[in-house]
This record gives structure tokens, sequence and C-alpha cells, in this order.
């Protein structure tokens, strides 16, 4: 079951952060954690630390990557393993209490890291501004509704992404009825004197110091960064990948064969999960714990990397 | 017909079965226009959360509703609803969806056999006769529920160990099915639901089939009540649906396919061919009530596998009709007409041409990734049918002697 398990769980987290975004997917995925152990019958601590510790080694598997995941995935294995530690008896009684609310505490963490987010960017001055914004995610949407309930009067100019995540975008600006415009990503150039600011939210900063973003971002925020435009992340601090990465590890990709639609030409097309983008060419980026400068993240995420080495038992239970 | 100077214009449109053509239209506005309302869609997601993911309770809880909405709406609109989330549960948890899908094709034309409205059949019955809505759930509730056990247990027995198996002790499957569950209820209710809307919806397709229920105190007769039903729907909608567009989405197109087939059935019955056909099968079954009823079953229930039970309902009426004034006067005559429903509702199981849900069903499959073949249905819908067939002629034999 290993192999398409995997697979099957690659695939559905790449749909669900296509469509709700990182944070929304770390949250559906701990409540679904949190009903599957509460469901789960004729099982003792032993047993259950098991398939907590395989379960966990599956969301280290995914293809991308979600640290935010994997991270919260261990709060819960370590509680698992610090129990089985105390109770050795192998048939110990799983407390299923215990663990439903250590999960209800992570879910509700991870839905106020997305409220001090947006308390955070109070501090940024959107009145008067027009936006661009290239990101579908809650997070940001919250950031830019709670700016319209303060009273700031700005516009949006939206960088096409698929159709199904502008589409998203467009039902929720007309719904919060932010005045906004809507243009291919290729083309933004053509309006580049009217943005003051661009905002986008980010799947996670890796230890190389880039950001893993939509694909596209990549090449807006290094055009916008020419043009000394201001650029702003939206990224809590729980999503950083807190392992070593490479510089030029492989982005997942899909590559399908397809045909000319009038002639009989067969070709190959490429599809990328992401795009990696340098931390240096953002302004600034905001987390729940305030609005940090690229330096200043990157030592935020160098703290919160050697505070996760020291945890011996992590290197013991995830190898 | 009308060229070939079998029956002139006039008595062409008199053949036309006005209130069956009326019923139909009000129930496709009633349908459609409660669709809108996203009622459908909750119901099925509601339904996915009920499961918890249990596969066994996936393939109960999908079946028998599909078997029950089928009863009161139309078949196609029922699969329509339930493949999709179907497929992608089943799909997403690695098990293969093919028998869920047809399991559930199966159970709405099981459901639908059982009341005056479920499946076309019985519309032209009832259009035909003056059988009320009460009277097809009192005789045919039966035979539909033993079929519903039957095909249930069949189903459990042949796949508990490749489908059925309990996962409450399996966390990662626990958790894989608890996450589906999740993206199916964004997925299909990604817009916001009108919880207003929705409750208009449920009022009108409530007080219609109340008033259904009672026809016989009402007085009226069912296209009257459905017309009306819907009238209610879309005055009480006014605001959340146009008119106009909820118009479009009748099927016209099947509407003129039945008027035009009353007519070509009352060409055929005005040369006297039917008569014919009705004395021939009263007479093969030499004077025996049971082995005349079990006759109507099986030719009714096997021309369904491979022809469009509407026609050949449509064509039976006057065959019935025929047999009916042959009837030694102390039977009951109406045993006919739910020999002819049962036998057209449950034969169109046999083959994934047989019924309208089978068609769009397989379809609705394809497209989301799941081919099943025509000899992969019939392996399920022929040995199926036989039991349901069964299942009914034994129903009626007691009910004859």
């Amino acid at each position: 079951m290993t192999q398409n398990f995997n697979e099957t769980l690659s695939a559905l987290f790449r749909e669900i952060e296509i469509d709700l975004g990182p944070t929304e997917l770390c949250i559906l995925v701990m409540e679904s954690l949190y009903e599957a152990v509460s469901d789960i019958k004729k099982e003792d601590l032993h047993g259950f630390f098991k398939q907590m510790h395989e379960l966990s080694l599956e969301m280290t598997e995914t293809k991308p990557r979600y640290s935010i995941i994997i991270d919260s995935f261990y709060e819960v294995l370590k509680m698992a393993f610090d129990e089985d530690i105390a109770h050795p008896d192998g048939t110990y009684p799983l407390c299923k209490t215990k663990f439903l609310n250590k999960l209800r505490q992570i879910i509700t963490r991870r839905k106020q890291e997305k409220r001090e987010i947006v308390r955070q960017s109070e501090r940024i001055k959107f009145h008067g501004k027009t936006i661009l914004l290239y990101d579908h995610g809650h997070t940001i949407q919250a950031v830019l509704t709670a700016a319209k309930s303060r009273g700031d009067r700005f516009s949006v100019i939206v960088a096409e992404q698929d159709p199904d995540k502008t589409g998203d975008t467009i039902e929720f600006l007309h719904k919060k009825r932010i005045p906004f415009r809507v243009v291919p990503s290729y083309m933004v150039t053509h309006l580049e004197q009217e943005i003051d600011m661009f905002i986008l939210g980010a799947l996670t900063l890796k230890s190389t110091m880039d950001f893993v973003m939509d694909t596209g971002a990549n090449g807006l925020v290094s055009q916008f960064h020419l043009k000394g435009v201001p650029i702003y992340v939206f990224l809590s601090t729980s999503k950083f990948s807190l392992w070593k990465s490479e510089k030029h590890a492989g982005v997942y990709s899909q590559v399908h064969r397809r045909k000319h639609h009038l002639k009989s030409i067969d070709f190959e097309r490429i599809k990328f999960s992401h795009d990696r983008v340098e931390l240096r060419l953002v302004n600034k980026t905001v987390t729940e714990q305030g609005i940090h400068s690229p330096k200043q993240l990157k030592k935020s995420y160098e703290k919160k990397l050697e505070e996760r080495l020291k945890l011996k038992e992590r290197v013991k239970l995830l190898g | 017909m009308i060229l070939f100077g079998v029956i002139n214009f006039h008595e062409a449109i008199v053949s036309i079965e006005f209130e069956t053509i009326i019923l139909l239209m009000s129930m496709m506005l009633l349908v459609e226009v409660s669709r809108e309302s996203g009622i459908f869609s909750w119901l099925t997601v509601r339904m996915a959360k009920a499961s918890k993911g249990n596969p066994l309770m996936i393939f109960l809880l999908f079946a028998l509703t599909t078997a029950l909405i089928s009863a009161f709406l139309d078949n196609v609109t029922t699969i329509v609803l339930v493949v999709p989330v179907t497929i992608a549960l089943v799909k997403g948890m690695g098990l293969d969806p093919k028998p869920y899908i047809i399991g559930e094709i199966i159970f709405s034309n099981i459901g639908g056999a059982m009341t005056l409205i479920g499946d076309p059949p019985n519309i032209i019955i009832a259009g035909a006769t003056n059988l009320t809505f009460f009277q097809f759930i009192a005789n045919l509730w039966i035979p539909v529920l033993l079929s519903i056990i039957a095909i249930s247990a069949i189903f459990i027995a042949t796949h508990w160990r490749n489908h059925f198996k309990p996962i409450s002790t399996n966390l990662k499957k626990l958790f894989l099915s608890h996450l589906l569950i999740k993206k199916i209820t964004y997925r299909f209710l990604s817009t916001e639901l009108d919880r207003g809307f929705m409750i208009k919806s449920i009022f009108a397709i409530g007080i219609t089939m109340m008033a259904f229920l009672l026809q016989q105190q009402l007085g009226l007769n069912v296209a009257v009540i459905a017309f009306s039903g819907a009238i209610i729907l879309l005055l009480l909608a006014y605001k959340e649906v146009e008119f106009e567009h909820s118009l479009r989405k009748v099927e016209w197109s099947t509407l003129l396919f039945f008027a035009g087939l009353f007519v070509m059935v009352g060409a055929i019955e005005k040369v006297g061919a039917l008569d014919y056909l009705s004395e021939f099968i009263v007479n093969a079954s030499g004077g025996s009530y049971w082995a005349l009823l079990l006759m109507v079953v099986w030719i009714s229930g096997f021309a369904s596998m491979i022809l469009d039970n509407i026609p050949f309902v449509t064509l039976m009426i006057p065959v019935i009709l025929g047999m009916q004034t042959q009837l030694d006067p102390t039977l009951d005559p109406t045993l006919l007409w739910w020999a002819l429903a049962l036998g057209a509702c449950l034969g169109g199981n046999g083959t994934m041409i047989g019924a309208s849900a089978n068609v769009i069903g397989l379809d609705l499959a394809k497209k989301e990734g799941v081919q099943i073949s025509f000899l992969q249905y019939l392996k399920y819908g022929l040995p199926l049918t036989m039991v349901t067939l069964i299942i009914a002629s034994g129903y009626l034999v007691i009910r004859a002697t």
C-alpha cells in the first residue's frame, strides 16, 4: 500500500493546496487526523504509536513536502513517543482524549497564526494604493478583507494564474466589493507604472533562503524587484522547511504528450508544481511574529532550524 | 404515419397522452430548479460525511439513498448527483469504484420502480390508467424492498473481502478517507449554499409528494399536482432563478420524443396489430393468470434489457388493455400493470443500454477515468436482474393465487 498511498496523498495535497492554499491544507489535514484518531477502534497505545509513526513518515515523503504538515504531525508523534516510553507495557490502552486535545490545540494554533498575520498586516499602508496580487490563498484574502473593513481604499490588479485560482480570487474580490482588474501575468508589464505594491503568499521558506511559491511567481517577483516596487510576502513561520535543502533540488513536474489542436504534431508539455523565489528579491515578509526584512527573516529561520536540530527525538523517530 | 395515411392529423393529436407529457415536464422543472438551490449536492456531501469513509457505509448509504431519491425524482438526476462523489471518494481511497457505480445504477432503477413518478414506464402506465400514486407504492413496495435487500446482500457477500472490510483499525485509511471527504465537501459545495432557496425547494418537493400521496382524496390528476408543485417553486424562488433559464433546463427533445411515440403507437393500435399480440399472449398462457403475469414480467424484463423501455411500455399499454378485456372478471386486472411496471423497470438493469440511468452513469464514470465495458456491466447486471425478476415473479404469483 505504501507506494500507492504516498502517491495518492501527494496528489491530494497538491490538489487541495492549489485550491485553498497551504495553511488551509494544513488545517484540513490536521482536522482529518483528528477525526481519524477519534474514529480508530481496538487500538492500544503501542499500536497507535506504530501507526502514527508510519503515517508521519508518509508525510515526510510527499511530493512536494509540506513543512507545515510535517511539523504538525511531528508534534503528535512526539507525544505518542513520550507516552509509549512512559508506558512500556505493550497492551497499555490508548487514551484518545490526550491526542485529540493536542490536535485541537494544533488546529487552533494554525488558525490563530492566520489571524496574527492579519493583525501584523495592519502596519502596512494599503490606503490609496494599487496592489498587484498573485495569490489565491485565504491568508491574503483575510489581510485584504481586514484592510477594507478598516476603511482603507485601494484597488487590486489580479495577475492571472490558472483559471480556477483566478476565478476564486475574482469571486472573493467581487464579494468584498474591492475594486479590481484582471490581467494575464505575461501582460502585466503594461500596467507596471500603476502598481504601488506587490503581494503574494508562499508555501515555505527553505534553508537555501528560497521561497517556494506558485508557478509564475519567480518571473513577476524578479520583474518588480528590478522596478523597485515593494514586494510583500505573507508566510507563517510554521511553514519554514526546517531541514537542509539543496539549492538546485528538483521541482515536482509532470510531462504530458500533447497534440497540436489542428495539425498532426505531437509534442511534450511540461508543467511544474512550484517556483523557487530568492528571499533577497522581496522587501518584507509578514509572519505571525512581525514584519521582517530578508535579513531578519533569515535570522528567524536559522534560530528555528537550530532549535529543531536540537530535538534529538525527532532524529531518533524520523531517521 | 400521417403521411402514409395510417392515421389522420386529428387522430395523431388525440393519441398523445398530454397528461404524461405535462407530468414529465413538471417533474423536470421541479428537479432542475431544486438542483440549483444546491440541496442535492448538500445531501450527497452529507452522505459522504455520514459514511466516515467506511467502504461498506459508502456503498450502503449511497446505494440506498439512490434508491430512495430515484423513487421520487428522476433516475438520471440521481445518478448524476451520486456517481461523481462516489468516484472521488472511492477512487481516492485506492479502491475500484466500478462495483459502487454499478450498484448505484442498479439501485436507481429498482427504486424508480416503486412510484408513479420514479421511472418513465410508470409515468406512461399511470397516464394510460386511473392508477393513483398511492396505488403504485402500495402494490410495488414489497418486491422493490425485497430486491433491494437481496441485491445489497449479494453485493456485500461478493465484495466483502476486496471492498467492504472495515477500516476502523487502520489509521492511514481513516486519515485518507477523512481528508477525501473534506476535499469532496469543498469541491461539491464550492458555492455558498442559499439556505432560503433550499428551504423553498424542500417545501415545494414536500408539498408535491404529499399531494401525490393524497391524490385520491384531493381528486386531482398527478399531472396537475406536479405542474402546481413546479409553479409553486418557481413563484417562491422568483428571486433566485429566472423563469426562462429554468424553462431551458426542461428536456424538450425528450418530451417531443414521447409525443411522437404516442402517435406511433396510436397508429399501430389503429391497424389492430396490438389486439393480435394481446390475444397471442393470453392464448400462450394457457388460461392461467399467474402464467400470463409471468409472461408479462419476463417479456418486459428481457425486452427492456435490449430496447429502450419507454417505447416498449408505450407499445404494451394497448396490449395489456386488450388482455384485460379477455380476463375472468373475478381476477384482479391491475396485477398486469404491476407486472409490466416491474418487468420494464427492473429489466432495464440487465445491460448497460437498458435504461437512461445506465448510459448516463457509465458515461459519467468514463469522464472521471473509470471505464466500464459492456461485458463488465453485464457480469453484474444480468444475474442481479434475474434475481430481481424472480422476486417480482414470486410476488405476482402469490398475489394472483
